[in-house]
């Protein structure tokens, strides 16, 4: 199995599972440099930290009775993406036409309650669980819009660089009061 | 009907002089007048399109929708009937559903107890020996949609109990409407949820976008072709011969673009189009999406498609897939953009998967072409509510392709209804959205020759 599919299976970190303080750590640097970047808008640094496997995807949630599942979709996906489509996203940022972000959206990202857990199957695979905030000041609004989501991340480390293998964000929103998702998440 | 207390808005009273030249007053973007009236002229009054029946496969199943700013619940009963109830209880008006989704028998109401059958009967209310012992049940169960249509899978209301049948609200326009869905036999499925999401622009800035805003590519759309997921043909400058305009055809519009003597069948596969065939569709028609590149339109009021080959690289392959868009207005100067991806019923699941990625790479809150539209748009709404452009007398210019502006004049031999110009370096169909709009506002019908 690829590491994307090993991390697929992942069970979602739903008790306290200590891993070694330095993986913890290197875990955590790792998210708060990819944010860093996304932030800073160094686009090929951060294109740089996904593995080719890349699998990323944020899927639409659709409110639901309490009883009647999570209402995360299966199907439906605000970004369901590879390497070459994140590329080619990537790619578009840097046209000055792609009005969308040019001017570009002030972003500020806020990484927090970060756990690491081991995937069964691969010792150097991490399960990384996350939540982010992210503030996206756009033109001169005076008030940002404030994107909130859970992240389900799976994180290679070992020999060389740490590499994002696989991530689900699950957004809050039901209906996003942002105009364009042209940020990555 | 107590609507016609609503005068029209002198804003817009004169209007009928402004489309005979082409132009626009902001106010139709920007009055609050304005869009109470079109709540009740245009969207209690219109065909709307409410979800697909393929949203909702079994019985019990539903999803939440809008008429206008009204919430309705389009379920599919016990028996099998497509209804579309106001969500609001009829003793005290609580919302009996709160959810956007599911499957239910019934709804009971959290404020009092109304409890009513999923095909909107009432069947009781708590302590009723005591308190409501003459209710007459038959009278109190939730309010319907007195006119609902299952059209090739589109499901439509019509809030007006004296609503002409959709066919006819449809009229020639089905020609253009039908190749749409109706390229194979089972038709087209919705691949998922809708997206949903908020832009602060009239919700007319969408439906007249997809009517033919075909100069707009090149420009609001300039960073994909940059990218290169998409060819000038498809998306460039608007050219003689492959571009082609139909307005006027019983009210609605519809852009194509083509490549005449070639078969690029909107980018679809082989795997998809051997599962094509003309069936309901005369040849004309089968032939025309044979050689289309895209094609998009707007079903008055705010019912949009798109049906387009495109990619998520440059690397990959082009897939082809329909987007449908419903632009739901949410006060002058806001909008809630709808938005489902649909592929062929017969298409593989892999297909299927690959039409969705695309769809949504590049129509949707993080769509490629998408995102930018709404980059724009917002523009529009600000500038409409402008004092100094009150005090000018401002007019917006539509006039693109009118007439002497262009090059070209209509087919004289065209196959389809319509009027239909061969090139798409024209705003004829805006045109025809706003003379539509303008018509129904004020309850006139307006001649305009417009030789695009």
């Amino acid at each position: 199995m690829t590491d994307a599919a090993i991390a697929a299976h992942a069970v979602p970190i739903s008790t306290i599972q200590l891993v070694e303080i330095g993986v913890q750590r290197l875990c955590e640097e790792f998210l708060k440099l990819e944010a860093e970047y996304l932030d800073d808008r160094r686009f090929a640094d951060w294109f740089a930290l996904l593995d080719p496997a890349i699998d990323y995807e944020a899927p639409v949630r659709t409110v639901r009775e309490n009883w009647d599942g999570s209402g995360i979709s299966a199907t439906a996906f605000y970004l369901k993406e590879d390497y070459d489509s994140i590329e080619t996203r990537v790619k578009r940022l840097r046209s000055r036409y792609a009005w969308s972000e040019s001017p570009a959206t002030r972003t500020r990202r806020l990484v927090s309650n970060i756990r690491v857990a081991r995937h069964d199957g691969n010792p150097t695979l991490m399960a990384v669980r996350s939540n982010l905030a992210v503030f996206c000041h756009r033109g001169d609004a005076a008030h940002p819009q404030i994107l909130t989501a859970e992240r389900f991340d799976a994180v290679r480390i070992g020999t060389g660089e740490p590499r994002l293998v696989k991530r689900t964000a699950i957004l809050d929103a039901a209906v996003l009061g942002l105009k364009s998702l042209s940020i990555f998440i | 009907m107590t609507e016609q207390v609503f005068a029209v808005p002198a804003s817009i009273e004169g209007m009928v002089d402004d489309l005979r030249e082409g132009l626009l007053p902001p106010a139709v973007f920007h009055d609050r007048d304005v869009y109470d009236l079109e709540l009740r002229r245009i969207f209690a009054k219109s065909w709307v399109y409410i979800g697909h029946e393929t949203e909702i496969p079994s019985r019990g199943d539903f999803v939440t929708r809008n008429i206008g700013e009204d919430p309705f619940i389009l379920i599919r009963d016990e028996q099998g009937e497509l209804r579309v109830l106001l969500n609001a209880c009829r003793h005290r008006g609580a919302q009996v559903c709160r959810v956007q989704a599911g499957n239910t028998k019934g709804f009971v109401c959290p404020f009092h107890g109304w409890t009513y059958r999923n095909s909107g009967e009432l069947v009781g209310a708590p302590v009723r020996t005591q308190g409501y012992a003459a209710l007459d049940l038959k009278e109190w169960g939730l309010f319907a949609a007195p006119h609902v249509i299952n059209y090739m899978g589109l499901v439509f209301a019509n809030l007006d109990p004296d609503a002409m049948p959709f066919e006819q609200y449809l009229g020639d326009y089905k020609w253009y409407f039908d190749i749409q869905f109706a390229l194979s036999d089972g038709g087209m499925e919705v691949l998922g949820e809708p997206h949903r999401w908020l832009v602060d622009a009239n919700w007319k800035q969408g439906a007249e976008n997809f009517c033919g805003d075909s100069s707009h590519t090149q420009m609001t759309h300039r960073s994909v072709l940059d990218v290169g997921i998409i060819g000038s043909a498809a998306a460039g400058a608007p050219k003689e011969g492959t571009g082609l305009h139909i307005h006027d055809c019983s009210g609605h519009a519809i852009s194509i673009r083509q490549i005449p003597g070639e078969a690029p069948f909107i980018s679809y596969p082989e795997e998809v189009t051997r599962h094509f065939h003309p069936g309901v569709l005369n040849q004309d028609q089968f032939d025309l999406a044979k050689r289309s590149l895209l094609q998009n339109g707007t079903l008055f009021p705010n019912f949009s498609f798109l049906h387009i080959g495109l990619s998520d690289s440059p690397e990959k392959p082009q897939a082809g897939f329909l987007t449908l868009r419903v632009w739901q207005p949410k006060g002058p100067g806001q909008m809630e953009i709808w938005s489902w991806v649909l592929a062929p019923k017969e298409a593989s699941p892999e297909y299927k998967r690959r039409a969705y990625q695309v769809g949504m790479s590049s129509f949707s809150p993080s769509g490629s072409f998408e995102q930018d539209d709404v980059a724009v748009w917002p523009g529009v709404t600000r500038s409409a509510g402008t004092v100094f452009a009150e005090m000018n007398d401002v007019r917006f210019n539509y006039q693109m392709g009118m007439g002497d502006m262009s090059s070209s004049k209509p087919l004289a031999d065209w196959v389809g209804p319509g009027v239909a110009n061969s090139t798409n370096a024209g705003e004829g169909g805006l045109r025809t959205f706003h003379k539509t709009w303008f018509e129904r506002m004020t309850n006139t019908t307006v001649e305009i020759s417009d030789h695009d």
